[in-house]
């Protein structure tokens, strides 16, 4: 699975501390997410993009070996 | 991150305190282990050996203090790592349980208390190991 976690925050301009605050996760989980070392639940998936304002689906996409 | 009880089984860790409460139980069972060798030279053998015995308890449970507490942030990677960690354990303990029988024939030996408490230990010590290493990983 990829994402463009990283290219979201950059856009709103925040922080993985920021961001990991917001979803009340660590910031090594949010780092672990942008790297695609760590696939999120649903849960956080949603609240993620609800950071955001935007859909999973925009944050993260499926490859084609998933 | 709260726990969601959906689809994350309830662990019941012991809070974050228990991580200095262990070390510190760990560290002084290994202090008073090895101090012993100069202290009680004049000790019978039988109450060295009793000393022994529960410094090295002491220093499992202190050990099993530290594994099994919380983290300063519990959140659900965490959770995942911790699952993997048992997991990796579990492997650890059913390969050497199928092991050590044939080795305690190949060497002659028979299995004493002392061996079941350092099993234990190594077990403990494998667990944090694979947790520690695994979080520095991701």
């Amino acid at each position: 699975m990829k994402n463009s976690l990283k290219v979201e925050r950059a856009k709103l301009n925040i922080t993985q501390q920021e961001l990991a605050d917001k979803i009340k996760v660590s910031r090594q989980t949010i780092n672990s997410i942008e790297a695609d070392r760590y696939v999120p639940s649903t849960i956080l998936a949603i609240k993620i993009s609800n950071v955001f304002n935007t859909t999973v689906n925009s944050i993260f996409d499926l490859e084609a070996e998933d | 991150m709260k726990m969601t009880p959906k689809n994350q089984f309830w662990l019941g860790l012991l809070p974050n305190y228990f991580k200095k409460i262990g070390l510190v139980i760990s560290i002084a069972a290994i202090i008073t282990q090895i101090s012993l060798v100069y202290i009680s030279q004049n000790e019978p053998y039988s109450q060295k050996e009793i000393i022994k015995t529960m410094c090295s308890s002491l220093f499992t449970v202190g050990l099993f203090f530290f594994a099994f507490s919380k983290e300063k942030f519990e959140d659900e990677m965490n959770y995942f790592i911790r699952m993997r960690s048992m997991a990796l354990t579990l492997l650890f303990v059913i390969i050497t349980g199928i092991l050590s029988p044939i080795l305690y024939l190949v060497f002659n030996e028979v299995p004493t208390i002392r061996e079941t408490q350092r099993f234990a230990t190594t077990v403990i010590l494998q667990y944090i190991a694979t947790f520690y290493i695994q979080k520095m990983m991701k």
